[in-house]
Parts: structure tokens; sequence; C-alpha cells
């Protein structure tokens, strides 16, 4: 069975819904790690983002891939769990965390965790493009194809991002 | 200015590419699909029916706003009918008969227009575009109809200032004598219309030899009033 019969069956059948979920909760685990960084959190938005995809698998256009149209969904999930976290005041106790007064040259080899907490503080699509950018491995084209951006508009937020993860290190005192 | 942005954008992006992630187990991701594998068992059928609940809802919805809109049109157009049997009635007056009859003169009963243009009784027919041109009936007035008509007549503008010839000056023909009042009814609209004659005096022919001292000339004048309506008809 293709691609293409598999996501028509799979709006009315468990078996093959069940199919679509073995061949990509990996990939959307993943990408969902990279942008939360906790695992029960991620278990928990994969498993809605799946859910979601169940519940609109009819509105699929297949305008791009399965992968990217599941990424799309998950990128909303992790958007709103953000929001939610900054309404419920725990992104900001998180946020100062973030911060510590350093005279660190970032020459020195830096972590994910490091540069995840400022990645975290960057506006919403600033977060999405550089992570799908630079841990998903992603070109432009794709991200475009997943956020349903041009890619224009997606290469302006990525150097927007860049420039703005730039400055907040810097007010850090971290040195380039 | 540039080129120092490009060179911190490059770092930038050097030390984003150089951070190495940490890869979790693909047996921990396997564990936690399972678990998820077994819940989307047992919730399947309810996001299923969830699915088809708003599906029906939202056609429900849909069919709710066609009927609504039907509704609005249906409604509307009981008062717009009439607006676009009058524009049907000028259309075909103008293009037959050649002259052009204001909206609010026309009067539209059953599908049919009528105006009463120079004393004819015009009666078109949209759907087949006949007209059928009646004059009216004498009828005999009523005192309270004569004063009214009178009275109308005396108070109007139309009256005060009276312009007899294109080109000549208004005069005031209010006040004059009247000669004679005539109740008209058109049969096909019922409509009263109440014929007042009156005086009013024209200038003399210029060039004329007899131009200098000629006095003016008494003519009559005819008004027509639509009592109902309190004005003075064209």
């Amino acid at each position: 069975m293709d691609e293409h019969e598999l996501i028509k069956k799979a709006i009315t059948d468990r078996e093959a819904f069940g199919k679509i979920v073995d061949i990509y909760y990996k990939d959307v685990f993943k990408y969902i790690y990279r942008r939360t960084l906790d695992k029960e959190i991620t278990k928990d938005l994969t498993q809605e983002t799946f859910l979601n995809a169940l519940k609109y698998l009819h509105t699929y256009r297949e305008e791009s891939s399965i992968l990217f149209w599941l990424f799309g969904i998950a990128t909303n999930v992790v958007n709103l769990h953000y929001r939610k976290e900054i309404d419920e005041r725990k992104f900001f106790e998180r946020y100062e965390n973030a911060h510590s007064k350093n005279s660190d040259s970032l020459d020195d080899e830096i972590d994910f965790k490091f540069i995840h907490r400022y990645i975290t503080t960057l506006p919403e699509m600033e977060q999405v493009v550089l992570t799908l950018f630079f841990f998903e491995n992603r070109t432009f084209q794709d991200i475009a194809l997943i956020l349903n951006r041009s890619v224009n508009s997606i290469r302006k937020t990525y150097y927007r991002g860049l420039k703005n993860l730039k400055r907040k290190l810097e007010n850090d005192g971290y040195k380039f | 200015m540039w080129r120092e942005d490009n060179k911190d954008t490059e770092k930038m992006e050097k030390i984003l590419k150089s951070i190495h992630i940490e890869d979790i187990p693909s047996e921990e991701i396997e564990k936690y699909k399972n678990e998820f594998k077994a819940h989307l068992n047992e919730n399947f059928e309810k996001v299923a029916s969830q699915k088809e609940r708003t599906k029906v809802f939202r056609m429900n919805f849909a069919y709710g706003i066609v009927a609504v809109v039907l509704i609005l049109f249906a409604f509307s157009f009981v008062y717009t009918r009439p607006y676009f049997v009058k524009l049907a009635v000028a259309k075909v007056i103008e293009n037959k008969l050649g002259y052009k009859v204001s909206l609010k003169d026309i009067i539209v009963n059953d599908g049919v227009g009528i105006v009463i243009y120079n004393l004819d009784e015009i009666t078109v027919d949209i759907l087949n575009k006949s007209i059928e041109t009646n004059s009216p009936i004498q009828y005999e007035l009523s005192n309270e109809e004569k004063e009214k008509a009178v009275e109308i007549f005396r108070d109007s503008r139309e009256a005060k200032n009276f312009v007899l010839n294109p080109g000549t000056p208004p005069q005031d023909v209010s006040k004059n004598d009247i000669l004679s009042v005539k109740g008209l009814l058109f049969p096909k609209s019922n409509k009263k219309l109440i014929e007042l004659v009156t005086t009013a005096y024209s200038a003399p022919e210029e060039g004329t030899q007899s131009h200098r001292n000629a006095a003016c000339v008494r003519t009559y004048v005819r008004f027509l009033i639509d009592i109902d309506r309190g004005t003075i008809q064209y």
C-alpha cells in the first residue's frame, strides 16, 4: 500500500492509522523533544500531535509530505504549550534561570541545553525556524512547506532569529 | 556595519552547527510509541465519532445559514419587488413612448405599473411589455374636496412662482381668480386628481409694433392637484 492509499484508509481505519504512527512517531517525537527538552512533556505533546492528526487527516491535501504536515501540527501543539506556560508564568521562572552574568567566550564548547534555554526566549516563529534548521537539519524550502510560508519569509525569520539570539547572549555577558 | 553583522551571523551559525545533541535511545521512543498506540486503540472510536459529530454540526450550521439567507431574501423581496417593477415600467415607457417618468409617480398594482402622464393613465404590463392608455372620467367633487384643492393650490410653491413660458420671469398666480375645479378619476388605478383652471398673464412678444405700449395678455392655466399627497402634479 503506498502512502496516498495508507492516508486515505487511515481516516477511518485504526490499523492504517497505527501504521502512520509506526512510521512517523520517532521523527515527530525527536522534533518536539528538541523544542521542549523534556521527555515527559514531549511524550504528551507527541500524543496530542497524533490525535490532532487523526482528527484532521481528512483535510490533508498532499501539498507536502505527511511528515511535514505532522511537523506543522507538532509546531502548533508546541507553540500552544508554550503560550499556556507563559499564561501560567512558568516560562518566566525558566527564563530567569537562563540568565547569569558571564564573561566566558562562546568559543568554548556549549551544549544544547544551554542554547535551548536562550532559544526558548525568542519569538515563537524564530524558535521554530532555528530548531528545524539547526537541530532537524531541514532546508529553508522544507521549513517553508512545514509552516506554509514563503521561503523568503523563512529566510528573514532565520536571520532575525540569529541576530536576536546573539543579542540575548551578549546581554548576559557572553563574548563572540 | 553590514560586514560586521554578517560576520556575527556566520559566527552564530557556526556555534549552532557545532552543537551536539544527545540522541534519545530508540528503545525509549519505542516504549512511548507503544504506550500511545495502546491509548489510540482505546480512543480511536471516540475520536472518530467526535469527528463525525463535528462534521454533522458543520453541515447543520451550513444548512442553517442557507435557510436564514433564503428567508431574508424572501422578506427583502417583498419590499424590493415594487421598486424593480417601477424600474421596469419606467424603462418600457421610455423605450416605447419616448418620455421619462419619475419612479415616485408610478403606482404598482399586482405587478402592473400605472403612471399618470399628461392627463392620460398609462398602464404597463411588464411581463408582456404591453401599454394601455386610458382617459380619466369626470366625477362630482364634494365641497370639502374643492376647498382642500383650492387651499393646496394657494399655498403651493408652483403657484407662487409660476413660469408661463421658459425664459419668462416667474409670476404669482396663487391669488388669481379660479375659473373652474373638476374632479378626474383614473379607472385602472382609482387615482383621483383635481383639475383647477386659473388665470395668468403673458408678456407681449418682443419686436412687435405695439410692444412698448401693449398690455399683458391674459391666458388660462391648468393645474392638477393630488389631494391625497397635498401636492401639485405635473
